[in-house]
């Protein structure tokens, strides 16, 4: 991946939706972003090979933390074939749609630095709710932020 | 024996024993009993997935669970006899999987469990009972292997868990790693369902999802009334 190119697969998890708003809204800073979403970029019913195939190291795969280690199904694969993914927390799913394109697009710039960490590294996206109303967004590593994790390391 | 990650992503389907009990409607203690056993009780069968801490099945075995839990509930079949008729299709006629295979359905004639040895058996033959190792040739009938679709191996495989208005909720082993998904979107239902919860209403949650209002609603209703998921 050079510097400015982020490829990003979005899980069912994710509304569609969300790839053509992302892909808009960032055409002109980034535009050799890739977005590709489980329902839209594959037709209906696509066996789960198929597309887990398309999807290498080189992609950051986008879905949602069940919380359960045993269902989480999507972040071991990813783990297993040492392909970096962020998982939403519950918070940022039960956002809804408007949640999670804020959350993408408010840890955009971070994404690009993903690419430092040890592949299949589980990232999480999470949301924090000031008193005063507003939200920020983080991306945490083992209960780290990302830029303590890559500055401490493990 | 494979792994969770194997049947995950080779197309068996996985669904931890938590997953399998709330998608067959049955008790989580009693699907740990026939799948895994108790400290008293052997299993029913022995799962296919091996993984250290995981309890997990595949989809067959999930199409299994089904056809012990309309045996036990519909018929008032005895867990000792879906037992005594698992072992005798495995060590009498080689059969893995005699509650989700199209060319070997295992019926009912009377309280006995019968078994098609092929797809040209025109009689079961008995596997528990007076008729056991017989073929017999009284009217019987099919306790479950309703809404299944079967693969060219003859195994089971896509089942039909719901439908509403032409739209259905279907669990296929090679798609979502098994879990139920609205047939025509590609979405799970439980994405749709909270689409639905979180957007305030079918409509609003299809425009974001990109799917019919109808789909929304199929997920709903079924998260709803078959799994009994509050919104």
């Amino acid at each position: 991946m050079n510097d400015q190119r982020l490829r990003l697969f979005l899980d069912e998890c994710c509304s569609s939706r969300l790839v053509d708003d992302l892909k808009e809204f960032f055409a002109i800073d980034y535009p050799d972003t890739e977005i590709m979403h489980l329902t839209k970029s594959f037709p209906r019913g696509t066996d789960d090979s198929v597309w887990l195939s398309k999807i290498d190291p080189d992609w950051i795969v986008v879905t949602q933390d069940k919380g359960r280690a045993a269902s989480n199904k999507l972040p071991m694969i990813c783990q297993e074939k040492s392909i970096t993914h962020v998982v939403f927390t519950a918070a940022v799913i039960t956002s809804g749609y408007s949640g999670q394109k804020a959350a993408l697009a408010a840890c955009w710039e971070q994404l690009f630095l993903l690419r430092k960490l040890p592949g299949g590294t589980c990232v999480k996206l999470g949301v924090d709710n000031k008193n005063s109303g507003v939200r920020l967004y983080h991306l945490r590593i083992r209960g780290k932020s990302l830029s303590a994790f890559l500055e401490q390391g493990e | 024996m494979i792994t969770f990650l194997d049947a995950a992503t080779k197309g068996c389907g996985v669904y931890t024993a938590a997953e399998a009990a709330k998608y067959a409607k049955i008790p989580i203690a009693t699907l740990n009993a026939w799948f895994f056993g108790t400290q008293k009780r052997q299993p029913l069968r022995r799962g296919a997935i091996h993984d250290d801490g995981a309890k997990a099945i595949t989809f067959v075995e999930f199409v299994e669970a089904l056809a012990i839990r309309a045996l036990r509930i519909d018929h008032n079949i005895s867990l000792q006899k879906i037992r005594e008729a698992i072992t005798t299709a495995k060590n009498q006629y080689g059969i893995d999987h005699p509650f989700a295979h199209k060319d070997h359905k295992t019926v009912l004639i009377n309280q006995d469990l019968h078994i098609f040895l092929d797809r040209n058996d025109g009689n079961p033959t008995g596997l528990t009972g007076r008729d056991k190792g017989q073929k017999s040739f009284k009217p019987c009938i099919e306790a479950y292997m309703k809404n299944l679709e079967f693969g060219d191996d003859g195994l089971a495989s896509l089942y039909t868990a719901f439908t509403h208005k032409d739209t259905h909720v279907v669990l296929k082993p090679s798609m979502q790693f098994g879990q139920p998904v609205v047939a025509e979107t590609g979405y799970s239902a439980e994405t749709l369902w909270r689409a639905a919860v979180i957007e305030g209403g079918f409509e609003r949650a299809a425009e974001v999802y990109e799917v019919t209002p109808e789909a929304v609603e199929a997920a709903y209703r079924y998260c709803n009334s078959e799994l009994g998921m509050a919104a």
